[in-house]
């Protein structure tokens, strides 16, 4: 038991954790236009992903709880990149 | 300098008044953490329950009255006029801060009563966080209605009603409002810990969020010259998605206090959303900090409201998310795992923006115009206490691990369990190293109270290809 | 009546959603009153779904119900033990055997339990304590307290009492006395009385049933009625 919990609750960490990084790295790669930057991000994506994964693959989850843990690392790929584009076409929008 | 309005000088008092609590918070907090270290330290005297109850009412009060501050501060700005009810604000402040000494010393010197309704009246209420007495539970509402009536009524006399006012009157008549479902006596604990929760989370986790998000968006139009039609926007953006996971988020408090179990998967559902929101200010706050090139004429003030944003995701996002599945918060509920998310949630963002609002404050007060508020001393504070609550909640967090798996997920949650959990290397090096990032916290806040008390004397004059907006 | 979570998630997400973009339709989705709409309508489902919520919790965990017991359980023996259906421990009732030597009417259980609750608040225990988990971490969970090995094993000898309730009694109104490891309860000078309300009162709460809170639990068991 204290090895799934543990297992867990650490993958849990790094899902939220390499989310956190990857917003903040695409946004600051997409402002300063270094592709590179965005594409580190995108790597952490993976890592969030992977993170994602090791919690649906827990046996101690319900199917329905793996389900959606499997739904949101799958819809958070495209949150961050949604997110700024909504923050600069309302800069675009507005300060023109 | 700007000619100050009167609620600006309230607001100022209320900073200073925030800035002392907060230090009451810190050495109380300190004491508490020695004790976990050494017990025999001042027991008897000044039992852990006392330490640790003045630690977390100080932070609750001296956090509203930062934010109370930022309100009077920005009022007059938004509607352009004097606060119609200013001498009413200011006796409100002296009644305020007259109550708040009566309670700590109360605290202090009497700490507890015997069982029964004069106790919970004078005393003590016995509920975490919200432990101040009945009577002064009357007075904070009281100072409540009259910062409402003084938003209000300012915004009727100007006739003007912006946004950004709509929110914050809808915000404030909630936070009020819920501040009552603490106020009544029940012997059913499990009747009592709902409606705790309702000013605890609903609090802590939507109406103070939207709180500060309103602050934060009159900073950033001051500080950046952001559009308003920007922040407005952003605003509700921040509260569609705040209150909308936030408000049956309250449901990952109802998994094991009695309550049913549809609670189970409501809370677990909207709880592992409430990132969101906190994702998307990061977002933002990296945009602005991008258009500025992190340029402005009050340097401390711009970066504590990144600390906020980023902060806000760490310490509420990162840690919440960890242990808010019900399947994991059955062993993980009521461990030092939820003491290291409350130490990096409340620094990241609550702290963190009244500091940023603090120190707007200061160089509107302090700085000539075309000068710079910056300086060494308030980069060391920042970097201190960035340090110091980072160092403090990853010694929690392994406390945390420890406990759950230890006494938890292993020996059976008894007595004798917890005993064993935390005579752990582990858990007894954790609390070590609470202890020092603790020291550390507290040497950074009195560098950051130097600063404070001497800023307007370190700037430098402004180039003008610097500073955009 | 028996509510499903999923089906409250999926209701609130998807009227909030409907609703927000009915009323938002010919708003550019860049104008802030497009967010207006959203925020005002999201807030106010969420809002109202949480009040419709409470009414019914507040029913279900009344004292009496059949998750939080009513005053007179204190005079029934408690136990704690897994479900396999639940995949969960759960508060089981046995027979009647009184508590402090004798059986208490509803009344009279009312009363002393009100009396503990006070003793509870009044004393700070939620500043070191966790009862249902919540309070402060210094010292041990409190939630199944009543059903804890540790006052048979430790305790009763420790302070020569004849009976798990006489042993807590004695050893909460002298916590200083009886130190079971270096962090020591202070003593929060408990009458006699006060001592005995508390202990019902943590008699009482061992018996509400909090969906398997604390796991783990080494079980109880209790004489067939």
């Amino acid at each position: 038991m204290a090895e799934t919990l543990y297992k867990l609750m650490l993958y849990g960490f790094f899902m939220v954790l390499f989310a956190g990084t990857y917003a903040i790295l695409y946004a600051i790669g997409r402002f300063s236009g270094l592709p590179l930057l965005v594409r580190i991000s995108y790597s952490f994506a993976i890592f969030q992903f992977l993170a994602g994964l090791g919690m649906v693959f827990s046996p101690y989850l319900d199917i329905l709880w793996r389900a959606i843990i499997l739904f949101s690392v799958f819809a958070y790929l495209f949150i961050p990149p949604v997110m700024w584009k909504v923050v600069v076409e309302m800069h675009r929008r507005h300060e023109d | 300098m700007e000619r100050l309005y009167e609620s600006q000088k309230l607001a100022l008092w209320y900073f200073w008044t925030a800035i002392l609590l907060f230090g009451a918070q810190l050495l109380f907090g300190l004491l508490s953490a020695i004790q976990f270290i050494n017990p025999d330290f001042l027991y008897g005297t000044l039992n852990f329950m006392t330490n640790r109850m003045l630690h977390i009412n100080a932070m609750v009060v001296w956090l509203l009255m930062g934010f109370i501050a930022g309100i009077y501060w920005f009022l007059p700005l938004e509607t352009g006029r004097e606060v119609v009810g200013i001498k009413l604000g200011k006796l409100a402040y002296f009644a305020f801060v007259g109550a708040v000494a009566v309670v700590v010393l109360v605290y202090l010197f009497k700490q507890f009563g015997s069982g029964d309704f004069f106790t919970l009246w004078f005393i003590t209420e016995g509920r975490e966080y919200i432990e101040a007495p009945r009577w002064a539970d009357i007075g904070i509402v009281a100072v409540a209605l009259i910062v409402a009536f003084n938003v209000i009524g300012t915004a009727v006399a100007a006739r003007k009603i912006t946004g950004i006012l709509g929110v914050l009157i809808v915000d404030l008549a909630f936070l009020f409002g819920l501040y009552l479902a603490g106020m009544f006596f029940t012997p059913n604990i499990s009747v009592d810990q709902f409606w705790w929760w309702w000013v605890v989370h609903l609090w802590v986790e939507a109406t103070w969020e939207v709180l500060v998000g309103v602050l934060m968006g009159w900073l950033l139009m001051h500080l950046l010259g952001t559009p308003r039609k920007i922040i407005e926007a952003w605003l509700y953006v921040e509260v569609m998605l705040v209150f909308g996971t936030g408000i049956l988020g309250l449901g990952h408090h109802y998994y094991w206090i009695g309550t049913p179990e549809y609670w189970l998967g409501i809370g677990g559902f909207f709880s592992s959303l409430e990132p969101l929101p906190l994702v998307a200010m990061v977002i933002h706050a990296v945009y602005d900090a991008g258009v500025h090139k992190l340029k402005t004429v009050n340097r401390p003030a711009l970066f504590w409201a990144f600390a906020q944003a980023f902060g806000n995701l760490f310490g509420a996002g990162v840690w919440g998310f960890m242990h808010t599945l019900p399947q994991i918060n059955l062993f993980s509920h009521g461990t030092q795992m939820a003491a290291a998310h409350g130490h990096l949630a409340f620094f990241g963002a609550y702290v963190s923006a009244n500091l940023a609002l603090f120190y707007f404050a200061l160089g509107k007060t302090r700085v000539k115009e075309g000068y710079i508020l910056n300086g060494t001393p308030w980069k060391i504070a920042y970097i201190g206490m960035i340090i110091g609550i980072f160092g403090m909640t990853a010694s929690l967090t392994v406390a945390g691990f420890t406990q759950t798996m230890i006494e938890r997920a292993t020996l059976g949650s008894t007595w004798e369990a917890f005993i064993q959990a935390q005579m752990h290397p582990w858990m007894e090096a954790a609390f070590r190293w609470r202890l020092l990032f603790g020291v550390i916290f507290f040497l950074s806040y009195v560098v950051l109270l130097y600063d404070l008390l001497t800023a307007g004397k370190r700037v430098e004059a402004l180039k003008e290809a610097e500073v955009v907006g | 009546m028996s509510i499903g979570w999923l089906e409250v998630v999926v209701a609130t997400l998807l009227v909030s959603l409907v609703i927000s973009l009915i009323l938002a339709r010919g708003r550019h989705w860049l104008e802030p009153g497009f967010w207006k709409v959203a925020a005002i309508i999201t807030s106010s489902v969420m809002a109202i779904t949480l009040v419709l919520l409470t009414f019914h919790t507040v029913q279900a965990i009344s004292m009496g119900s059949k998750r939080v017991p009513g005053a007179d359980v204190i005079n029934r023996e408690i136990g704690y033990v897994y479900n396999a259906d639940r995949r969960a421990m759960e508060p089981v009732l046995g027979k009647e055997v009184g508590l402090f030597g004798k059986i208490w009417s509803p009344q009279e259980a009312e009363e002393l339990i009100v009396k503990g609750k006070l003793v509870i608040q009044s004393r700070n225990c939620m500043d070191c304590h966790t009862l249902l988990g919540n309070g402060a971490y210094y010292a041990p969970d409190l939630t199944k307290a009543w059903l804890d090995p540790k006052w048979e094993k430790q305790a009763m000898p420790m302070v020569g009492a004849s009976s798990r309730e006489e042993a807590m009694k004695t050893w909460l109104m002298n916590p200083d006395k009886y130190p079971t490891w270096t962090r020591k309860m202070p003593n929060l000078r408990l009458t006699e009385e006060e001592a005995k309300a508390v202990v019902t009162y943590l008699k009482w709460m061992s018996a509400i049933d909090t969906n398997g809170f604390p796991a783990n639990f080494p079980e109880v068991q209790v004489s067939q009625k």
